[in-house]
């Protein structure tokens, strides 16, 4: 039995941008949820 | 279902299954059936990611939770985009240069044979028995729409799963996954536009979702930090993050997906296309279920959607107080029409409690005719909605939607628990040594076992509750004492083998106690789960010697 795959491709490039945004996303999409919950209750 | 459903149904099954096995080149060895070669792009991978999620179960239970209780639920999956990048940046890169085939096989490196064991017993455990209730929940609605015992409309869903699974590996998997998002996103879409059409042809949009909001259903963020209380911010937003940090960091089922990526790289953005797309998504199911709701208020509904006692009810001493009832709900279902038009806030709230207090008495005189306690309704809404409401072909398309969802979820596992029992036991612990193709035939044996072991799970847990919690308060039994494991393995040098192994039956005793005990919400049971295993893991550590370096490295 051999080792999974012939080597691993380890491109590792930062992405602390990509990060920062998924969380400003997830963040505005909580406020909508709040402001859309308080506009229609 | 009408010939020209059944068609769209059977197409649709024999193409998955047909292109499933086309697209599985390169699995004649261990390599390319558990891991694709490494050689799948990160659009599939994360797309599969997505998929292995969005079971039938999300179909059927999300909706039916949207329809009941509304976009609450929503903040189950508040710690799921930190989760996504917490991995990102931890275990991604890790799993993917240790070179592993499974998340456990790094126990052994760090700790010793008994922690990784454990660890894979319990992901085997959990994972076969949320496989059965993943299983069960299209068996569910397809048995009360074909009119088929429970246990042949298991069959009818394992059979082809099974085999495609089965003969294709993980690669069939992954493009049958990758087929099933559009698939389930496509139809949800469709019946989003037959609501539309239905409920604005009665009120305007702001009038509808001012009659959702009077009930209550689009209050989705809930600060109140109550641990009783299944779902709010907090318990979405740290015993969720704790959840999908163990789901997606040490379930097999998951880790074995972005195995399958090219390089780093795209394994991490596999993973982030959940982080983007997933709440959305999950919004979008809820709010079909919330627009079901609304669309029952101008279009008559059944007093209970499911069906499966009618004959027994009408047929038993209390037949004569459910007529009454239901004399009575068609009443009150006028009265609530007539204020949601007139836009009578005060009397249509009131209607709405009517309706819902009439619903209950239902169903306790159902539960009281037939001596099933357990019985709900909530899995029925939506399936009942699909098969009365919407248009010839797109109740095939949809009906194809639950098929195809619940087979695509369920191969991933299935892969994933074949890949653990032969890595993690058979040929850790009974044959180390033999051929490729040994350890392929075994893999593909071990694939059809669980497969089947699922199918009979599926018999017996398919009326509990709302099926969507269920696999989620089970995969809570152990998921957070999961976590905790690999926090020792990853964060720290001092663990020890003993302290890894000890925290982690403490953990999963303290869990059990809490959730037979104790009110708390199966959410907190992640993290209480991994911060028992760090806790006793270190103290146990701690009155040892410290690990070689070679050990702790």
């Amino acid at each position: 039995m051999t080792l999974p795959g012939d080597g691993p491709d380890e491109r590792d490039t930062k992405m602390t941008g990509t990060y920062v945004r998924v969380l400003v996303l997830e963040a505005a999409i909580i406020v909508v949820l709040i402001v859309f919950g308080k506009l229609f209750s | 279902m009408r010939p020209l459903d059944w068609l769209v149904v059977i197409v649709y099954l024999v193409w998955i299954v047909y292109d499933g096995l086309r697209r599985s080149k390169g699995t004649d060895k261990v390599d390319g059936y558990f891991l694709a070669n490494r050689s799948l792009p990160w659009w599939a991978v994360g797309l599969s990611v997505m998929a292995t999620q969005m079971s039938a179960i999300t179909i059927v239970g999300t909706t039916g939770q949207g329809y009941s209780t509304g976009l609450s639920f929503i903040q189950f999956y508040f710690g799921l985009p930190i989760a996504m990048v917490i991995l990102s940046l931890t275990v991604v890169p890790f799993f993917t240069r240790a070179r592993v085939y499974t998340a456990y096989e790094y126990l052994e490196r760090r700790f010793d044979v008994r922690v990784r064991s454990l660890a894979s017993l319990l992901f085997l455990l959990g994972r076969a028995f949320s496989l059965g209730v993943t299983l069960a929940a299209p068996a569910v609605v397809m048995s009360t729409i074909l009119g088929w015992t429970l246990p042949v409309t298991v069959l009818a869903i394992c059979v082809p799963m099974i085999f495609y699974t089965t003969l294709g590996g993980v690669q069939a998997v992954a493009w049958t996954d990758v087929k099933q998002m559009f698939v389930v996103v496509g139809g949800m879409l469709a019946a989003i536009a037959i609501l539309l059409y239905g409920i604005l042809h009665s009120v305007g949009f702001s009038q509808a979702l001012h009659l959702a909001g009077a009930t209550g259903r689009l209050h989705a963020v809930d600060f109140r930090f109550d641990p009783r209380e299944t779902y709010t911010f907090w318990s979405g937003m740290i015993g969720g993050l704790f959840l999908m940090l163990s789901y997606f960091g040490c379930d097999q089922s998951q880790v074995q997906r972005y195995l399958t990526a090219k390089s780093i790289d795209e394994a991490r953005q596999s993973l982030l296309m959940s982080a983007w797309v997933k709440i959305p998504l999950q919004l979008m199911i809820l709010s079909t279920g919330v627009l079901v709701f609304v669309f029952y208020l101008f279009h008559a509904p059944p007093m209970l959607f499911n069906h499966a006692y009618d004959q027994a009810v009408a047929a038993s001493p209390q037949a004569g107080a459910y007529q009454a009832l239901q004399r009575e709900f068609d009443e009150a279902i006028d009265v609530r029409r007539s204020a949601a038009v007139r836009g009578d806030r005060a009397e249509f709230t009131a209607a709405d409690g009517r309706v819902r207090a009439i619903r209950a008495e239902a169903a306790g005189v159902v539960k009281q005719a037939t001596g099933d306690a357990r019985y709900n309704d909530v899995n029925y809404v939506f399936p009942t909605f699909i098969t009365t409401r919407m248009p010839v072909g797109l109740v095939g398309l949809m009906i194809a939607a639950i098929f195809a969802a619940a087979m695509s979820a369920s191969g991933g596992e299935l892969n994933a628990l074949a890949t653990a029992t032969v890595i993690d036991f058979y040929r850790r612990h009974f044959v180390k040594q033999a051929s490729d193709a040994h350890y392929l035939t075994v893999s593909k044996l071990a694939t059809m076992g669980w497969g089947l072991l699922a199918c009979v799970v599926a018999m017996y847990s398919a009326n509990q509750g709302s099926l969507i919690e269920v696999v989620n308060r089970y995969g809570s039994f152990f998921y957070g004492s999961l976590l905790g494991v690999f926090i020792l393995a990853i964060l720290t040098k001092r663990a020890t083998a003993l302290g890894a192994f000890w925290g982690l039956l403490a953990g999963m005793a303290v869990v059990l106690v809490v959730a037979f005990t104790t009110p708390i919400a199966f959410l907190w049971h992640n993290l209480i789960g991994a911060v028992v295993v760090v806790v006793v893991g270190m103290a146990i550590s701690y009155l040892q010697p410290p690990p070689t370096p070679r050990a702790a490295a």
